[in-house]
């Protein structure tokens, strides 16, 4: 047996060998003879990153592993005297793992970057003020999310904290409506859809669909480890954490001040929280489905701006399309149009700028971008329907060509048949 | 005297015109049911023509450095006048060249025109056939557009199989171990340079030996003419073959011109030495049958075959000894037919169905 796990360890990794061998808690731990669950150590020893740095089974539990290795009786290696500890309760796992996790000094040994600020930031959390204030033991503990033995670095993709895993492990607790039950925000029951809203939304479908890691999951906004629902103030903090210029741009903006009297959250109140529909150019404007007209009606300000900003970027679709449709068309023909492809990418490029200024709710501004954009298009059209011009001059030239090529051939065709009927082709006397 | 009178006697007396002219009246070539293969050669020598003047006309503006070659080709193609004509035509007229080249090999082996004493002729002829083909590898990087980038990538890397010296040729091709702008530099001078001064001298000699040896009579007619079947038939140079001559020049300018106007040449995305290479990136059509057997073969046996085959090609007339004694030779003629035969459809299977 002591055989068969020491290869095991090996197998497992080269540097915890020392550790198997002095350890008697593996011993007993893989037995069936001592315990009825031997996944502990079968767990422990397929990845867990503590186990991949060396660190032991007393490094957390205390005890004294070598006296049971010694004496062969497992009590003397678990006697509290040795300072052995039994495993955690919920109420008291995150002081177990801050006892480490804390400790900068401990942490440097093993991954400097790493922060310890978990058990702080916890303690600032939904779930840590529930645990502690009310010792409510339902809430999220460090295991919950991390794994009790078999705990995998967060880069790691088989881990339930890899990024585009979060979703599912919040989903655990948090899409039950059984277990939510009688948890309210803001004397509110909280719902239990989140994930369902999500994994439709543009960010969901880039996390869980398409294996984006660079798309928020619920942590990017709630934070993890000091979880916590974004107050009004910070949803556009959360948001402007990526969406960089359209929160500076909103911040600017004549919307900022008013929305925070009415107690409007900033990005949420026209793109959604955990379902954000993808955009598109109707939600601004006067149209059925623009968000303007909520607040905004004729005759004022707001419905003037929102009419001037949306016919402006029709203005521009409308000329990026019509160049287009010419620079296609002179591509089909057999025109090199690679300096128009790369001009109407400026222009495009307008386009996607004046979806991020629409936030500045400035029709001046919208305007500046819209016009230059057009102006590119424009030439772009004019460029390519020259092209598309000169296609006509050189079929009339193709065609005069040919029509000389023919009239050659005719010449030479007669002339051999004149100069042939002169000509004796047979060799005589050779 | 006529003022065209005096220009003439003026030449006349440096440089003997009477006795060219007296050479070219009477200057004679074959006529008979086989002849149309003659005006192929000359349809060769006139688009090498082509491509020697379009190509000049090109180097006015193309810049051979990995910066600026494909802005300078894209300039050519929308700001020069008739660039995108004069580029065509050199991309058409090359593709046909090199198309006519393997017609004239064929015909000329097929109707065994190698034979004693034109064992030179089809040497320097088969040179030319190597020259062109290098001529095309070198001129397809020039525009450094991605599917060249590849090609080339994919062409030069075959140079590693040769036995003992495969890593030099290849860094000697490359200008360095990957395919970069010095290997487009150095394509650019064996384009422009290296292999127009030795295809110039070679095609000299061949035209040459044409000339002094006059065109090859097929076995079979020479029989008929002997059996008394059919009288010996030939035609005057000038005017009779050089009118018919003229036509063909003449029709083929139109068709690639027609080409040129309808379907101008593309000129591709812009070489990205990042961007990763699609699925079946293939060479140019003329090396594709090549290129498909060595999916088959080990590589290293595939290059080695393709050398000795190359070379036995060259040296053939040596080989077929029947034929140099005026016998016919079936077996010869059978493998000639399965050449062609293996090169096209190896070609098309490589379009149709390349495989991994």
């Amino acid at each position: 047996m002591r055989n068969t796990l020491i290869l095991l360890i090996i197998a497992a990794g080269g540097s915890t060998v020392a550790l198997a061998k002095s350890s008697s808690c593996i011993d007993c731990h893989i037995s069936s003879e001592w315990v009825t669950d031997t996944t502990i150590v079968t767990d422990f020893t397929s990845g867990d990153i503590h186990f991949k740095m060396g660190i032991s089974c007393d490094d957390c539990h205390g005890g004294d592993p070598k006296l049971g290795l010694e004496e062969g009786d497992p009590d003397l290696a678990m006697d509290p005297r040795k300072g052995y500890k039994p495993p955690p309760s919920r109420l008291t796992t995150p002081d177990f793992c801050g006892g480490c996790h804390s400790n900068i000094e401990y942490m440097k040994k093993y991954n400097p970057r790493l922060p310890t600020d978990q058990l702080k930031l916890y303690l600032t959390s939904v779930h840590g003020k529930q645990l502690y204030d009310k010792k409510d033991t339902k809430v999220a503990v460090c295991t919950d999310c991390h794994g009790i033995h078999k705990i995998l670095p967060s880069s790691d993709s088989r881990s339930l904290v890899y990024h585009n895993n979060v979703p599912e492990t919040c989903r655990q607790c948090h899409g039950s409506p059984q277990y939510m039950k009688g948890y309210k925000y803001n004397g509110r029951q909280i719902p239990t859809d989140q994930y369902d809203e999500f994994s439709k939304s543009v960010h969901g479908i880039l996390v869980l669909e398409q294996g984006d890691n660079s798309a928020p999951a619920c942590n990017n906004c709630h934070g993890n480890h000091g979880a916590t629902p974004p107050n009004l103030a910070s949803v556009s903090a959360a948001c402007g954490e990526c969406h960089a210029y359209n929160r500076d741009f909103f911040n600017a903006s004549p919307h900022k001040e008013p929305w925070q009297d009415l107690g409007y959250p900033e990005c949420e109140q026209c793109h959604g929280n955990h379902f954000i529909p993808p955009v598109n150019d109707e939600m601004i404007g006067t149209g059925e489905s623009a968000f303007c007209l909520g607040c905004h009606e004729e005759g004022d300000g707001g419905f003037a701006a929102a009419l001037s900003i949306k016919a402006g970027i029709d203005s521009l679709k409308q000329a990026l399309e019509s160049a287009e449709k010419v620079v296609k068309e002179a591509e089909e023909r057999g025109v090199e149009g690679g300096q128009a492809r790369f001009d109407l990418g400026a222009a495009k490029d307008n386009l996607t700028r004046v979806r991020s200024v629409i936030h500045t709710f400035d029709p001046q501004q919208v305007a500046e971008i819209t016009t230059s954009g057009m102006r590119v298009a424009h030439q772009v059209e004019q460029t390519a329907e020259a092209a598309l011009g000169d296609i006509k001059a050189r079929q009339i030239g193709l065609a005069i060509s040919l029509i000389v090529v023919l009239y050659v051939a005719i010449v030479l065709w007669r002339k051999i048949k004149q100069v042939d009927s002169r000509t004796d082709f047979v060799v005589r006397g050779k | 005297m006529a003022f065209r009178d005096r220009l003439y006697n003026w030449w006349n007396e440096r440089v003997d015109l009477d006795n060219l002219l007296a050479f070219l009246k009477h200057k004679t070539v074959p006529h008979h049911r086989f002849s149309i293969w003659y005006y192929v050669g000359g349809m060769c020598l006139y688009l090498f023509i082509v491509q020697v003047i379009t190509g000049i006309l090109l180097l006015l503006y193309y810049k051979p450095t990995a910066e600026a070659a494909y802005e300078s080709v894209q300039y050519i193609m929308t700001e020069v006048p008739f660039g995108w004509l004069v580029r065509s035509i050199h991309s058409y007229a090359a593709n046909l060249f090199i198309g006519l080249i393997f017609v004239h090999m064929f015909s000329v082996f097929l109707m065994k025109a190698y034979r004693k004493p034109r064992e030179l002729t089809w040497i320097s002829g088969a040179l030319l056939l190597f020259l062109a083909m290098g001529f095309g590898f070198s001129g397809y990087l020039l525009p450094w557009n991605q599917l060249a980038y590849l090609a080339t990538n994919v062409g030069t890397n075959f140079a590693v199989m040769i036995p003992g010296i495969g890593q030099w040729v290849l860094e000697f091709l490359r200008g360095g171990p990957e395919v970069t702008g010095a290997t487009l530099t150095r394509f650019f001078g064996f384009h422009v340079a290296v292999l127009p001064g030795i295809t110039t001298a070679v095609l000299g000699l061949h035209l040459l030996f044409v000339q002094r040896l006059g065109m090859s009579v097929p076995l079979s007619i020479e029989k008929e003419i002997a059996e008394g079947k059919a009288p010996r038939r030939e035609i005057p140079f000038v005017p009779n073959f050089l009118y018919r001559d003229i036509l063909g020049w003449t029709l083929a300018l139109g068709l690639i011109v027609l080409l040129s106007s309808m379907f101008p040449w593309e000129l591709g995305e812009k070489a990205d030495i990042l961007k990763p290479a699609p699925p079946h990136v293939r060479p140019e059509w003329f090396f594709v049958f090549m290129y498909q057997t060595l999916k088959y073969v080990p590589k290293a046996v595939g290059v080695f075959g393709f050398g000795i085959a190359g070379a036995v090609w060259v040296l053939l007339p040596f080989f077929d000894r029947k034929s140099n004694r005026g016998e016919p030779n079936s077996l010869y003629t059978i493998i000639g037919v399965i050449a062609v035969l293996y090169m096209a459809v190896f070609t098309l299977i490589g379009y149709v169905a390349p495989g991994e």
